[in-house]
This record gives structure tokens, sequence and C-alpha cells, in this order.
């Protein structure tokens, strides 16, 4: 900024814009006023109300240090495919105060209030801890009949002992719920389609940031495009979903995977077209029946080999009439 | 393998299965029988499969090859003997002159009922070794009058097969068969014909 502009006067357009804004604010002559970037509405078409609940809770994602060491996180994963790396730190940057909870529904109650429940995005990115030792989790809750947060700190590593008060029958489940824990958490790669970038998957990579480390920490992402059919959305409205189960029951689960692999790359649209299908299993039938053939010249290959074994262990020399036998019952 | 390390998944699927399949069709137009061929490569095949097709992979794992899960089976890198370069070399070579040739059908209009394949002769063979390993000094008097031809072209000629006639002798047939017409091999002397054919880049008439 050049000329006499005051206090912004020397800064870069870029700097004096942001202090300018928050000069504003301080003194009470500006405020934040949101506009959506297009009409807004429902799926049945209808207008689009948007509450502000009271005393509703919020995860302040706009916290400096978060945002950084979530970048720092980002910088260390894998992206398949890489640029939505730059999407994930875009996201990161974009995302500040959001709602955490709700007061209906099924969850988890807020620990700080337990009339409302944590709101299913923002406990859905860290869930994913919990499968890695379910089993011994349902064994304990049996025999202790609840799961107090002292034990969970044990199990989840966030204390070193288990507490005194847990009844001894129980200790090797416990420590096998901490041991499988231990092993199968961080997750190496987690996939997932591009919708979730802006909101599930920057919750998941900024929580893991605040509460993982090390070897907890996301390994990568593997972000996957849409499945589309036969060139159009797939919608109920259009009457044209794909059923998974139909799929695999009309042509086999292993025929629809294939399809899917050699139809796009991860990161493109699949376009489920049943024509397109055909070429696909004629290749593989071909593929089968190779290996049939060729499967079945292998074993009687090899019956011939024993049989030679057995029959020059038994005959020695062998006689003219055994390799005659033998070499009869050779394929051609 | 590279593919599936770098995630590139349709890559990878596809030179499974389309890949492998050409493969093979090929292979079997150059006479090899595909179940003798299919017995060398079929457990790493399956392997590679079972990615992609894991049920099928499996049924096929335990009737055919062995009584365990192909889903715990690894997949080493193949370790080459050397020889397998010789093969490849020649396979380009020939598909390469049978490219060249049907390149020539298209640019002259002229579908042929016979081509005439000349392959260099010894002298330009020995000579084309000679400049590779000492450059053009040591060339006889003789040799001398080709080396403007030789620089002229010597980006195309090389001697990554050894024996240019014997294979495409051999090959004749195959020729043939692909192209439609008949074929002949020949070893050229040069001066002979208008066109001089060098190691790696024969000459080729259409009649």
């Amino acid at each position: 900024m050049s000329g006499n502009n005051g206090k912004y006067s020397g800064m870069s357009v870029k700097e004096a814009r942001e202090l300018i804004k928050s000069d504003l604010m301080a003194d009470g002559n500006a405020f934040i006023f949101y506009e959506t970037s297009r009409k807004a509405e429902t799926r049945s078409g209808s207008k689009v109300i948007v509450a502000v609940l009271r005393d509703q809770w919020f995860i302040d994602y706009g916290v400096g240090w978060w945002k950084e060491s979530s970048r720092k996180l980002v910088e260390n994963m894998k992206f398949y495919p890489e640029f939505y790396r730059k999407n994930m730190i875009d996201a990161i940057d974009w995302l500040r105060e959001r709602p955490c909870a709700r007061r209906r529904g099924l969850g988890t109650k807020l620990p700080m209030d337990p009339r409302w429940v944590i709101e299913s995005l923002s406990d859905s990115t860290i869930y994913p801890e919990v499968y890695t030792n379910i089993m011994q989790l349902k064994k304990i809750k049996e025999v202790l009949g609840n799961l107090d947060v002292s034990l969970m700190e044990y199990i989840y590593g966030y204390s070193e002992s288990i507490p005194d008060d847990v009844p001894e029958n129980i200790h090797e489940t416990i420590i096998k719920a901490r041991e499988a824990r231990d092993y199968w958490y961080g997750v190496d790669l987690r996939l997932t389609a591009y919708p979730h970038m802006s909101n599930h998957l920057a919750f998941y990579v900024m929580n893991h940031a605040a509460l993982f480390k090390g070897k907890d920490l996301p390994g990568g992402l593997v972000v996957s495009s849409l499945v589309v059919s036969n060139g159009s959305k797939i919608s109920k409205s259009k009457g044209n979903v794909i059923s998974l189960l139909s799929i695999t029951r009309k042509y086999s689960a292993d025929i629809y995977r294939l399809y899917v692999a050699v139809s796009a790359d991860i990161g493109s649209t699949m376009d489920w077209n049943e024509n397109d299908l055909s070429s696909v299993i004629g290749n593989m039938r071909i593929s089968w029946r190779s290996w049939r053939i060729s499967g079945m010249q292998n074993q009687k290959a090899q019956g011939l080999k024993d049989g030679l074994k057995r029959v020059s262990e038994k005959i020695s020399p062998p006689s003219w009439t055994a390799w005659k036998a033998i070499i009869c019952a050779m394929p051609p | 393998m590279d593919s599936m390390e770098s995630y590139n998944l349709r890559n990878a699927a596809i030179t499974m299965f389309y890949d492998v399949m050409n493969d093979l069709k090929y292979a079997e137009s150059r006479g090899a029988g595909r179940n003798s061929l299919l017995s060398i490569i079929m457990k790493e095949w399956i392997i590679s499969m079972s990615v992609f097709i894991p049920h099928t992979s499996e049924e096929y794992w335990h009737r055919y090859i062995q009584d365990s899960f192909v889903s715990t089976a690894t997949l080493e890198r193949p370790s080459f003997q050397g020889w397998e370069d010789a093969i490849i070399s020649e396979e380009e070579y020939l598909q390469e002159i049978i490219g060249d040739i049907r390149e020539i059908g298209k640019a002259t209009g002229i579908w042929p009922s016979k081509v005439i394949i000349s392959v260099a002769g010894n002298k330009l063979v020995e000579m084309v070794r000679k400049i590779n390993q000492e450059g053009t000094k040591n060339l006889d008097p003789w040799e001398k009058q080709f080396v403007p031809e030789f620089m002229k072209n010597r980006k195309r000629i090389s001697q990554r097969v050894n024996d240019e006639f014997s294979l495409l002798q051999e090959s004749r047939s195959y020729i043939s068969d692909t192209l439609g017409c008949s074929v002949e091999i020949i070893i050229d002397e040069p001066g002979k014909s208008k066109k001089t054919a060098w190691p790696g880049r024969p000459s080729i008439l259409l009649q």
C-alpha cells in the first residue's frame, strides 16, 4: 500500500485486507455475513431452513497449531491420486467452527453435556479404532457389565496398568484388547470417494492430527471418483440405482471386480454399462478354460511322473512291457 | 508389479489380464503350445489375478496348484536368465518388419502377392561390427565406400539380432500367414540391388 494510508501504509494489499477486516470487526463496524454460492434447495425442491440451535457445541477447526500439525500430517501421508493432497490442504485451510453435536438420534453422548449426542461426522472419523478389538471389548463388557473410562484408557494406550478394581479373570482379554489395538491401528490406507474431501476426510485428518501420534496416524488416502450408470448420475428418483447384490447374483463378484478395475482409474468416473461387460465375461471365460485345461494336463503329467517313479522302484530294470504301458498312457 | 505399487490398478489389471492373454495368443501364433506356456506362467498368473478375481483364483489355486490359499501366496519378481532379452529383441525385430511392410503397402496402395526381404550379407555385418568396436580407421577400401551410407542410416542400423537370415527364414510361414502373401528371404550383397540392406534394417521389395 503506497501513499498515505495511515497505519496500513507499506503493507501488501493481502496483509492490509486482513488487518482492516479484523479492525472493523473489533470496532463493531462489521460482521460476518455468509452467502450461498447458488440457490439451495432440499432434495425434494423445498426451501432450506438453517437453524442455529441454542447452546450448540462446535469444534473449532480454525486453531492455528491444529491446522499446522494437520498440514504436516498431510505432507507425510500417501495420496492416490496425488492431486488430492493439495485439495486436502485447501480443505484444512478452509475449515472453521463446525457444529459437532445434535439433540436427537443415536450416538455417543457428549461427555460435557449429556443432553447432546456427538454428531456422526465428528466421531465417525476415529471410531475405526474400535474395530481393532471389538471382539475383546464385547467379551469384557459381558464379564464386567460396563467399560469404564480408566479401563478404556489402559486398552487404548493412555495408561500403563489395568485398574486395581478389575477382576483377574478378565485380565488376559483386556491385555489382548490392548495388543490387538496396538497391532492394527493406525490405518495404512483409507479408501473413500471425493465428495467427502471437505467434510469427513478433512475431519478424519484433523482429528487424527489432534488426538494421535506416530504409528497411529493415518498412512494414506485413496480417493475414488463416482460410479455412474450408462452415462447418468445414479439416483433413486431416476430409478437407475445399481444393487451390488443383484450384480453379484447375476454376474458374480469377481466379474464385477474385474470390470471395475479395467474400466476406470481410481480417480476417474466409472460408467456401469452392461453391454461393455460382455467383453470382460468373454475374456474371463477364455482364461478360466485355459487354466482348467492346463491345470488338468499338469495333474495328468504329475500323475504319470509319480506312476513312473513307482514302476521304476518296483521293476529294475523296467521291462519292455512296463515301458510300453507308460508310453501308451502318456498324453499326445 | 510397479503399477500395483503405485496404485495404478487399472493399468495393473489390463496388464495382468488382457496383455497376458494377448501375449499367449501371440506366442501361439508363433508356434508355441498354449498349454505348455500356461504351465510355465499359471502359478504367477493366478497369484496376480487374485487381486482382482479372488474367489475364482482361490478355487483354481486349490484345484490345480496347491492345497493352500492363493491370498497368502507371494509373487516374486521374475529372475531372468539372460536369454529372454535376445528372444524379445528378435520378436520386436520381426514385428517391426511386418509393420514396415504394412506401411509400405498402405503408402503405395499396393497389396503384394509376394514380398522379398533382403538381409545384410556377412561383409556388411562385419563392417558394422568393426565400426562399432574400432571406428572407421581400420576399414578396407571396399568397406570405406559404404561409410557415407552407413552414417546416413546409422540410427536404424543395429546388431541386436544375431542371425537375421535364419530368424526370418524360420519365421517365413508366420510372416506369410500374417500378411497373406508369399515371402522370400535372401541375403543381399552390396551393389546387387538398388537399396542396400544393413544389419537390423533389411530392404523390402513388394511384388
